[in-house]
């Protein structure tokens, strides 16, 4: 029997002076863990509203890349009206991401959407998914008008929307239907579409 | 020979330490670790907001960053933990999840492929079947039964040896694979028997996810004539049905040379095998889901030649093989009813078989017969779990579990001449009601609390209750402190083997384990992710097979072996721009039984791992790089076997020509020469492991 393998008991644990040792160690060990996470508070990324936060940097990126007819933005600084449709936590994020921001000169605005409400002209509108509505609604409720249709739903993009967020491993991703986007007159810029996962949409039987 | 000291004591100097690591010395470094780690970790937090985006309105500015940055950060969840989705933050246990994505950067073949690259954990094999070990526990000669293998909730362990199947064995295609949930720490307050270490809940690709029209091939070929094949198809159609069916096939003739060392502690004289070690597999996959109701199923088989001489069969001897065949079919609903209510019921049969093929020379006047050992077992359960969430604070999940084993038989005889040594069929039935609680206390304090209640027709009850308290200080940290309490059921072959030189106990109670841990997650500056644990687990009423009393000297099983484990990890993953990213690890743990104050034997004090990803062309050429470290381990003669370092690297690309993945992977990268302890019941001390290998495989989606 090799001796190395013995676990050589460190001084018999009933000593006091492993007990003070004991103490002193674990002692050290949390406050130093408490002082690393406190100074690490800084990057405040709550997993509950980060999803949000993610899909309106997402929106301000829209807004960025995508092209409204002059009818719909007949000024230079007119705004771009984002509507967001139900969804206590996605307005939130939205509301404290785009607030007061500008993109082209042109200031965002961020109005609620009601689900079963009419809908008012906006630029983007972003259907959360306790809105539950489908696609498809959504899009025959807003007829002609020129807005950039997302949504988080299964297979948005692929239904009647333009933009579908969409999960991949851990993170979200893009359906990009361009198909839908020229339907509503929005043009939109290579710099988008060539990270959206491009889809088209399919017809229900 | 060059990996083991040699028996009369000299010491050898073992990889990496030159001295024996204590619980003291563990928290100092640790304690260190996070003293020299704070300044840097600060300073890289706020160098990246300050270069990366101001704060607004308290809150990181999610705007100012590119679309790339925007598709690169995670929120990744965990089903397997509470049995219902959550964030990896609030499940009561210290979780790793291995995406599919990691399956094709890193090249991972199977499931024991993906498992040596997590943290705490490492894989053994024996050239017929991979062992799984967990934070220091892997005993030579067990089955595997103290971790629980799930394949979307459905457990995939078998009822005579409680084995899971880790490599080209286990029934599911890697491919087929959306994500690997590690859950360490006892489970059976919700899952029941072998959720003893943990639980590693397999989540398969949905339909929709098959190709753009649905359709997959894959091929591959590898060192040693290693082929594969793979035709997948599914779909999501506009009624709402979806369709996933798949079927794979691989082939190997394995490793031309194996040689074993020989042993002065077994008296083994050595032995070279030669074109023994070949395998071949197939399975098939199906899932039909409509409007929350799934109709699963699957089927696999792998035959493998046996180039040792398990249980003292013959050396060299062509005839040694075995092959395993496991199936199941399972109905599942999944249903949320009004006033907040959300029901799950599943029923399912299942279908185990495993044929051994041994040669055994008796001596005279027999001389050498094939011994053949081929138990069948079959079963049928159902699962009905309600769950509601209460006055906004409470999520009470409740869940009844019954199960018949109608058959479990075993069977082991000679061929020719033919004596049969045991012919034993048997049923039984266990039911399981189990309660969880998830209060949120305060916003951001959770007591997650549960306990589950089993009864075997076997050996009785047992119940088994957990506890997590888990506390989100500031938005980026997250503390928990848990403990549970986690049992493993005897099986049949530990209840009923019986025969000329083993028999069998009907007296065996399950082992139990104590588990406490505790956890730090902390996410930095979005991008990194730092968990940190320490754990105390004590291991009772370990089944441990031993030589019978003077009456009756034949082999038993008793519940004899009791094991204290503790130790601590830590492990920090990092994501970047274009897919760069790096997850490094690392664990100690000191696993001593009890009886003799001694180390277990396969059991490595340090455990470390690292991947790496890098980008060779942004979103669409990667190179995978995995460092997998293990230090000494003592073979089940007490011997030390010396630790090892092995590196696989992985290039791996897909949309470069449209519709078409390619990946090209070398493992073991340095042609390191390692064996793995092998158990007691072997003529040899120690079975060898592959050297340098190489894969290239090719995926096209239509």
């Amino acid at each position: 029997m090799n001796p190395r393998d013995l676990r050589t008991p460190w001084p018999t644990p009933r000593s006091p002076r492993f007990q003070r040792r004991a103490w002193l160690a674990a002692l050290s060990a949390v406050l130093a863990l408490l002082w690393a996470s406190w100074s690490l508070r800084a990057a405040e990324s709550s997993s509950l509203a980060l999803e949000y936060k993610v899909k309106a940097g997402y929106l301000f990126n829209f807004a960025k890349f995508v092209e409204w007819p002059t009818a719909a933005l007949p000024e230079t600084n007119s705004p771009i009206v984002v509507g967001v449709m139900d969804g206590a936590e996605a307005l939130l994020a939205i509301q404290q991401q785009l607030q007061g921001k500008t993109v082209n000169h042109r200031p965002l605005q961020v109005k609620t959407i009601a689900a079963d409400g009419p809908i008012t002209a906006c630029h983007i509108l972003f259907v959360s998914r306790s809105a539950g509505q489908a696609a498809a609604e959504v899009r025959q409720a807003l007829g002609q008008a020129a807005t950039l249709l997302v949504g988080e739903t299964e297979q948005f993009a692929e239904r009647g929307g333009i933009i579908g967020f969409v999960r991949e491993e851990e993170s979200f991703r893009i359906h990009l239907n361009l198909e839908a986007a020229t339907r509503a007159g929005l043009k939109v810029s290579a710099r988008l579409s060539s990270i959206a996962k491009l889809v088209k949409t399919k017809r229900d039987n | 020979m060059k990996n083991k000291s040699s028996p009369n004591g000299r010491i050898r100097r073992r990889l990496g330490c030159a001295v024996d690591w204590r619980w003291r010395d563990l928290v100092q470094h640790i304690v260190s670790v996070f003293c020299l780690a704070l300044p840097a970790a600060h300073a890289a937090d706020t160098a990246s907001l300050a270069g990366a985006a101001p704060v607004v309105n308290g809150s990181e500015d999610f705007t100012a960053m590119s679309l790339e940055e925007l598709g690169s950060i995670r929120v990744p969840t965990v089903v397997g933990a509470s049995k219902h989705e959550q964030k990896i933050t609030e499940a009561p246990s210290s979780v790793t999840i291995v995406t599919k994505q990691d399956i094709k950067e890193y090249g991972y073949r199977t499931l024991a492929d993906v498992l040596n690259g997590v943290r705490g954990l490492y894989v053994t094999y024996d050239r017929g079947y991979h062992f799984l070990g967990i934070r220091g526990v892997n005993r030579l000669g067990d089955f595997g039964g103290r971790t629980l293998i799930n394949i979307n909730g459905h457990r995939v362990n078998e009822p005579i040896f409680d084995s899971s199947f880790l490599g080209y064995d286990f029934p599911l295609d890697v491919d087929l694979i959306e994500r690997v949930e590690v859950i360490r720490g006892p489970g059976s307050s919700l899952y029941g028997n072998n959720a003893f270490f943990g639980i590693i809940n397999v989540v398969t690709r949905s339909g929709r996810d098959i190709g753009g029209k649905g359709v997959e091939a894959s091929g591959s070929f590898g060192q040693w004539d290693s082929y594969s094949g793979r035709f997948s198809y599914g779909n999501k159609f506009t009624n709402g049905v979806e369709l996933l069916l798949s079927g794979s096939y691989y082939e190997s003739a394995g490793n031309p040379k194996l040689v074993f060392p020989p042993s002065s502690a077994t008296g083994f004289p050595g032995a070279v095998e030669r074109n023994h070690d070949g395998q071949s597999a197939r399975n098939f996959f199906a899932s039909v889901s409509y409007n929350g109701l799934t109709i699963e199923g699957l089927y696999g088989r792998r035959d493998k030649e046996l180039p040792n001489g398990p249980y003292a069969a013959e050396f060299n001897d062509g005839r040694n093989k075995l092959w395993d065949e496991r199936a199941y079919a399972e109905v599942r609903y999944s249903h949320d009813l009004p006033h907040d209510y959300h029901v799950l019921a599943r029923a399912y049969f299942d279908h185990y078989t495993y044929e051994g093929t041994f040669a055994f020379d008796y001596g005279a006047p027999i001389g050498l017969a094939v011994n053949r050992d081929t138990p069948l077992a079959q079963w049928a359960g159902g699962e009905i779990q309600v769950s509601k969430t209460l006055w906004d604070k409470h999520r009470l999940t409740l869940g009844v579990e019954g199960r018949y084993d109608l058959e479990q038989h075993q069977e082991n005889f000679d061929v020719s001449p033919p004596v049969t040594y045991l012919d034993l069929s048997k049923s039984l039935y266990s039911v399981g009601a189990y309660a969880q609680d998830e209060f949120r206390i305060l916003k951001n304090l959770t007591l997650n609390a549960g306990v589950r209640y089993d009864f075997f027709s076997t050996f009785g009850s047992t119940v088994n209750p957990r506890a997590g308290l888990i506390y989100e200080p500031w938005e980026s940290s997250t503390f928990k402190a848990l403990y549970g309490q986690a049992y493993r059921a005897p099986n049949a072959y530990e209840f009923d083997f019986d025969n000329v030189n083993y028999r069998g106990n009907n007296d065996l109670k399950p082992e139990t384990i104590r588990s406490y841990e505790l956890v730090w997650e902390q996410t930095i500056a979005q991008n990194y992710r730092l968990t940190s644990t320490l754990f105390y687990d004590q291991v009772e009423d370990l089944i441990t097979q031993d030589v019978g009393p003077a009456t009756d000297p034949r082999l038993v099983f008793n519940n004899t072996d009791s094991v204290d484990v503790k130790g601590g990890g830590l492990e920090l993953e990092g994501h970047w721009k274009h897919g760069f990213r790096a997850r490094a690890s690392y664990t100690f743990a000191e696993a001593v039984d009890n009886e003799t104050g001694r180390l277990l034997e396969n059991s490595p004090k340090h455990v470390g791992k690292l991947q790496l990803t890098m980008p060779i062309y942004p979103e669409k050429a990667f190179a995978g790089f995995e460092l997998i470290a293990s230090s000494a381990r003592q073979t089940a003669q007490r011997n030390e076997l010396s630790g090892h370092v092995l590196a696989n690297v992985t290039l791996f690309s897909h949309q470069i020509a449209r519709n078409l993945e390619v990946s090209a992977s070398v493992y073991n990268v340095f042609d390191k020469k390692y064996h793995d302890p092998a158990s007691p019941d072997f003529a040899q001390e120690l079975n060898p492991q592959d050297g340098r290998t190489f894969r290239v495989k090719l995926t096209y989606k239509f």
